[in-house]
């Protein structure tokens, strides 16, 4: 998708709210390649869950640029099919449909490309599985733990193989030992796909597990640096996976 | 089957709209039933005593709201002769039956209809024929007396028409129709005169012979009696009002219901939205819904509209045999359609919502 060029490119991008008063992003320009893990960090209220939206296509900025495998996203036609299609997306609060089982939640994202029934459920079963979910496919969101839903979420985030993977606090609402898991499941099956994968986290251990960080202020860049530490046992999750 | 645990998700919600559409449907149904009958019971009395012809008084607005004086039956008898069969018709009130028919035809006529017990009237006698309804309800075998406008009159026989109408009430003959149904001190009147004619082109030849001899009546086919009468129209205009009146209720009950499921589900249908699902696909999940909860409403509908007939069946007030306690199955098919049309049509608000929600606003939904 890249031909060489960045799979994702952000030229001056900035989003305001309230006539200007409100800058959520200021002129933030951004490349990325595919296989790469990115954080985000930054205070609550920097300006990285409005940049994962502006990626994502569910927000557009309000002024500057942003290409995906080169194609600029303010000229896509049909933004859902090009979300099911190019995106994944995992949320801090799981965002499961409640009255949809794991495996139903899983294969949604299929059904907007129109995948036949019996591809997606097969599709759906094999990434449950993946995340050692196997047991819980028939189970609803409600009767399933918090990790384990959050882990079903990263399988719904990667059942379209997509190019671009956007987590904004993926483990935020998580014990530590859960929020270790779901992230390790999330870096391991994004980098296996090649994805590019940007997180937005105030936790320095995942910032730390990915290979570039980037620091927003007040809707700012203020810094873009590899990241100092993998935490050994990161590693070891990773390689392992 | 996710629609279906979507609706089951507020149980005592999907109950009410169901029985919202049930209601609607019931009432369309029920009235609808009610007029297909009045309409195949008229026409079974014509189809039953072959009316060729049927001649009425042209200024009143039906043929049973007719009046022919005696003067001029007497013309169309010396005229057309033993093929004109006078009639009054009218409905007396009687405890055993609010609405009792009362049928007056000369012996000869009378004898067209088949018995299921005793023997045709004389004529000039004051024996009635008891319809098999009426003589089942009140007991009554041929020979006994039945009680009709404060007078006891001997039963000659039990006839069967096939119309319930006719077969709640009575026939005798016609002078002593006219006593019942005329008011004291009026002359008595006759309701119609009915010609036989061989065949069709006899009918039309006696109906244009009618029209240019006697311009104040009007002759018409036996096949346009139901549709000429008044009382067929104002309730055939009644019932496409209660239709609509119930339809478009029933639309706006499942359209709050959907517009309710949207609200509680802007954070879902965000979610549906974030992961790549159009606005049609949302749609089609909740056309889903729809189409349950109608298909449930018309199911329930088709059953409360049975019951409601079988009920107002058994009203003293309305009168046994004018009610019918069962339908064309083409009705319910026809119910059926139509609540699944209410699926549809329910959905364009809804729909109007969806296509204007923003992904990124669903999901912030509290």
């Amino acid at each position: 998708m890249s031909d060489g060029h960045p799979l994702l490119a952000l030229d001056a991008v900035s989003r305001f709210y309230e006539n200007g008063s409100v800058r959520a992003l200021d002129q933030v320009s951004l490349r990325a390649n595919a296989g790469e893990t990115i954080a985000l960090t930054g205070a609550s209220g920097c300006g990285k869950s409005t940049l994962l939206s502006l990626i994502g296509l569910l927000d557009q900025p309000t002024a500057g640029r942003l290409r995906i495998g080169g194609q600029d996203l303010a000229a896509v036609a049909r933004p859902a099919a090009f979300r099911a299609r190019t995106l994944g997306f995992v949320f801090q609060f799981h965002h499961m449909v409640p009255t949809m089982t794991l495996l139903e939640n899983v294969a949604a994202p299929m059904i907007a490309l129109g995948v036949a029934r019996a591809e997606r459920l097969d599709r759906a079963r094999a990434m449950l599985a993946a995340m050692d979910l196997g047991h819980r496919a028939g189970f609803l969101p409600s009767r399933v733990s918090g990790g384990e839903r959050q882990r079903a979420a990263v399988a719904r985030a990667l059942i379209n193989r997509p190019a671009v993977l956007l987590a904004d606090e993926p483990t935020g609402n998580l014990d530590s030992r859960n929020g270790e898991r779901v992230i390790d499941l999330l870096l391991a099956h994004a980098r296996s796909q090649g994805a590019l994968v940007l997180v937005a986290t105030h936790n320095p251990d995942i910032a730390g597990a990915c290979d570039r960080r980037i620091e927003l202020r007040d809707g700012r860049l203020v810094a873009a640096r590899p990241a100092r530490t993998t935490p050994a046992l990161l590693c070891a999750n990773l390689d392992a996976s | 089957m996710i629609f279906l645990r979507n609706v089951w998700r507020a149980p005592a919600r999907s109950l009410m709209t169901a029985l919202g559409i049930a209601a609607g449907v019931g009432l369309f149904v029920a009235i609808s039933a009610i007029t297909i009958d009045l309409h195949e019971q008229i026409a079974g009395v014509a189809n039953a005593y072959t009316l060729e012809v049927v001649v009425y008084e042209k200024r009143s607005t039906s043929p049973l709201s007719s009046r022919i004086g005696a003067a001029q039956m007497a013309e169309l008898r010396s005229r057309y002769g033993a093929a004109v069969s006078p009639m009054a018709i009218g409905t007396v009130n009687e405890r055993w039956n609010a609405y009792a028919l009362v049928i007056g035809v000369p012996a000869e006529f009378a004898r067209r209809t088949p018995l299921v017990a005793g023997e045709h009237y004389r004529e000039g006698s004051d024996d009635v024929l008891l319809g098999e309804l009426a003589a089942q309800k009140l007991g009554i075998a041929p020979g006994q007396t039945v009680r009709i406008d404060g007078r006891e009159l001997p039963v000659r026989g039990i006839f069967r028409s096939g119309s319930r109408m006719l077969d709640g009430g009575m026939m005798t003959h016609i002078g002593q129709a006219q006593r019942m149904l005329t008011r004291e001190g009026a002359e008595p009147q006759f309701t119609l005169a009915l010609l036989r004619a061989p065949n069709a082109g006899a009918a039309a030849e006696l109906i244009r012979d009618i029209g240019q001899r006697f311009p104040t009546l009007r002759a018409i086919p036996g096949t346009e009696f139901a549709g000429s009468l008044r009382l067929m129209k104002v309730v055939d205009a009644f019932i496409t009002t209660i239709s609509v009146v119930a339809l478009v209720g029933t639309g706006l009950v499942v359209t709050n219901t959907l517009l309710m499921a949207i609200a509680e589900r802007t954070r879902e249908i965000g979610i549906l939205m974030t992961v790549g699902w159009t606005p049609w696909l949302v749609l089609r999940m909740l056309l889903a819904e729809s189409l349950v909860l109608c298909t449930a409403g018309a199911v329930l509908g088709n059953g409360f509209a049975l019951l409601l007939l079988r009920v107002v069946n058994g009203l003293e007030s309305v009168g046994f045999g004018w009610i019918p306690v069962r339908y064309p199955l083409s009705l319910a098919a026809m119910s059926l359609v139509m609540a699944l049309a209410i699926a549809l049509v329910a959905l364009l608000w809804p729909a109007v919502v969806v296509f204007r929600m923003q992904p990124l606003t669903a999901l912030r939904h509290e």
